[in-house]
């Protein structure tokens, strides 16, 4: 088995397959990518966050998929298409939720130091992409609540002159956007933030006390 | 490998050591369970919020008053749609700007409305078997603006004294007493509701921008959000219909509209929009803002989180 | 208020109106309150609850 780019023959080194694989591999080998042990300093209940954000995502996505089976107006007139709207509707409270405690965290962590600043952008992107998401839900839900929520929304929208290619009383257009579009975008950021976290490894701790002291009175401020 | 941890570890760097077993698919399963578990008892509890819509029909038959008044100010295209400006018609100084920045108008008119054909005309033009009632319509379009507007006039100040708007009978409000009495009538009978989606030519449809700009001219529709705490100055964006949680993470976006200038300010959706973008780009941006991107070590909550890391490394 | 169906499953009927809190010009839903009040705990509690101890690896 090769294992190395430099160990395959010339043609094969100039081959696109082979440029990709070897910087996938080479980024995140198969024991980064999924590794089964981590930093001794990763104990806290903080970090259980970001994986229960990424476990309500995927309960939003099944119930979502089960009230996609059976078609926006399912939900309204049997017992158990409430049912699994109930479940959408809690499953995304606690996604935000989670999330949100994630972030929390992550900030009071500095989770961007030590070239770190592109996961804490992936993340942000999501949680706001997210909110575009649930504000596309609910005004796909065919009720009063729906309804304004258009109403109010459009203000918004067109007082900056994206009202018409947005159009929040086109529930065509809304659901396709909750449905497809926004569910792609968020998992595709979220699969970016979780590959970013592998490849840099969570973020150590700041300088302990006496070594912050010193360098302080030494070399300059602590990183 | 180390087997101390180092007392100032590098975050650039990989981490010397030392590590623990750390299960990630046994976490993510885990937590797969706790979360569906706690989906399906929420559910459980308390269900889902479904209040049911208000269509044309049902705000024709419980305000029917109401709906006629709302009526007459788009026939009249002094309502809040027919001067909206874009992107559903031309209307000067109608938009919202950001100092001199009018991004409304850069949108353009690209969902045209005209309140009085759409709303009004084309659906009582559509009501078949009304030979009567297309000569009323036929009189009011020929007839010099200045004379609709009269008519439209007479009949709103008389609507405001009457108990009911029925067809108030009288020579001073022309044919637009008959008209409103029709289109009340297609109104309550469901038509309206129909032919403002699909108009005359289509059958399949999944945009509602007519209905739901009609219903939203009326206080009937304003009402019920209110009492539903959904207004913009009730802080509404937050709320869910009923004793639900609501959007809560919209919590910082309809706080400035509670205060000023954005309370008093005809730019208020504009601006607000504006801040809250520029809020955003500085949530993205938290790691190369200086001061807020060294924030945390001020703040040193991290000490509570790295306490175990900190008892080890400091003795 | 009318509900197309009865309600499926729940063990509390949230359909009445909400109670709010007032604080000057603030105002929120007691449910709101709520989860945010849930949100902070949560926080603090994940922060202070000891995490178990795991074995160091060789």
């Amino acid at each position: 088995m090769n294992e190395g780019g430099t160990d395959l023959p010339p043609e094969e080194q100039q081959m696109w397959t082979t440029w990709v694989r070897e910087r996938a591999v080479g980024a995140l080998p198969p024991e980064k990518l999924l590794p089964d042990r981590q930093p001794s300093y990763v104990s806290s209940w903080i970090y259980v966050f970001g994986v229960a954000a990424l476990a309500s995502l995927v309960v939003v996505i099944a119930s979502g998929m089960i009230l996609g089976l059976k078609g926006p107006s399912w939900w309204h007139i049997t017992g158990i298409g409430r049912f699994f709207n109930g479940i959408h509707l809690w499953a995304v409270e606690l996604f935000f939720f989670t999330m949100v405690v994630h972030l929390w965290g992550k900030f009071f962590m500095a989770a961007w130091r030590g070239g770190r600043g592109r996961t804490w952008v992936s993340g942000a992107v999501v949680f706001l992409v997210a909110i575009g998401a649930a504000f596309t839900g609910y005004l796909s839900q065919q009720n009063f609540d729906s309804q304004w929520i258009a109403s109010e929304g459009k203000d918004g929208l067109n007082s900056v002159g994206i009202g018409s290619f947005f159009n929040v009383a086109d529930f065509g257009q809304m659901y396709t956007f909750h449905v497809i579009l926004l569910p792609l975008a968020v998992s595709a950021l979220i699969v970016w933030h979780i590959l970013l976290v592998r490849r840099s490894g969570v973020v150590p701790p700041y300088a302990a006390r006496a070594v912050a002291a010193a360098k302080a009175g030494g070399e300059g401020p602590p990183p | 490998m180390s087997s101390t941890p180092p007392a100032a570890p590098d975050p650039a760097a990989p981490w010397p050591g030392p590590f623990v077993r750390y299960d990630l698919v046994k976490e993510l399963v885990i937590a797969l369970a706790v979360i569906a578990g706690l989906a399906v008892v929420l559910t459980i509890l308390f269900s889902s919020p479904d209040d049911p819509p208000v269509t044309i029909q049902s705000w024709s038959r419980a305000d029917p008053a109401d709906f006629v008044a709302t009526s007459l100010t788009e026939l009249a295209g002094t309502s809040e749609v027919a001067e909206y400006g874009p992107p559903y018609n031309h209307t000067p100084e109608a938009t919202q700007k950001i100092g001199p920045l009018d991004l409304q108008s850069a949108g353009g008119v690209k969902i045209p409305i005209d309140t009085a054909r759409d709303f009004v005309l084309d659906p009582l033009r559509s009501i078949p078997g009304s030979p009567r009632l297309q000569r009323e319509v036929r009189r009011y379009e020929a007839a010099p603006a200045a004379l609709r507007s009269a008519w439209i006039e007479r009949y709103e100040a008389a609507l405001e004294g009457a108990r009911f708007p029925g067809a108030l009978p009288s020579a001073r409000f022309g044919p637009v007493a008959p008209m409103m009495a029709a289109l009340l009538a297609d109104a309550k009978s469901g038509g309206l509701d129909g032919v403002l989606l699909t108009g005359e030519h289509t059958f399949y449809q999944t945009n509602y921008t007519k209905p739901l700009l009609f219903l939203s001219g009326g206080e009937y529709f304003e009402g019920r959000a209110e009492g539903q705490h959904l207004l913009g100055t009730q802080w509404g964006m937050m709320n869910e219909t009923g004793s639900y949680p609501g959007q809560v993470w919209l919590w910082l976006f309809t706080f400035w509209y509670q205060v000023e200038p954005f309370l008093e300010s005809p730019n208020a959706d504009a601006l607000v929009f504006v801040v809250m973008a520029a809020l955003s780009l500085a949530f993205i941006c938290v790691p190369f803002i200086p001061g807020l991107r060294e924030l945390p070590r001020h703040l040193r909550v991290y000490r509570l989180i790295w306490r175990d890391h900190y008892r080890e490394v400091e003795g | 208020m009318e509900l197309l169906i009865p309600v499926f499953g729940a063990v509390f009927d949230l359909s009445h109106e909400a109670h709010y809190v007032h604080w000057h010009f603030f105002q929120m839903s007691v449910p709101n309150v709520i989860v945010i009040v849930l949100m902070i705990a949560v926080f603090i509690v994940a922060i202070l609850v000891p995490f178990p101890k795991r074995e160091r690896t060789p």
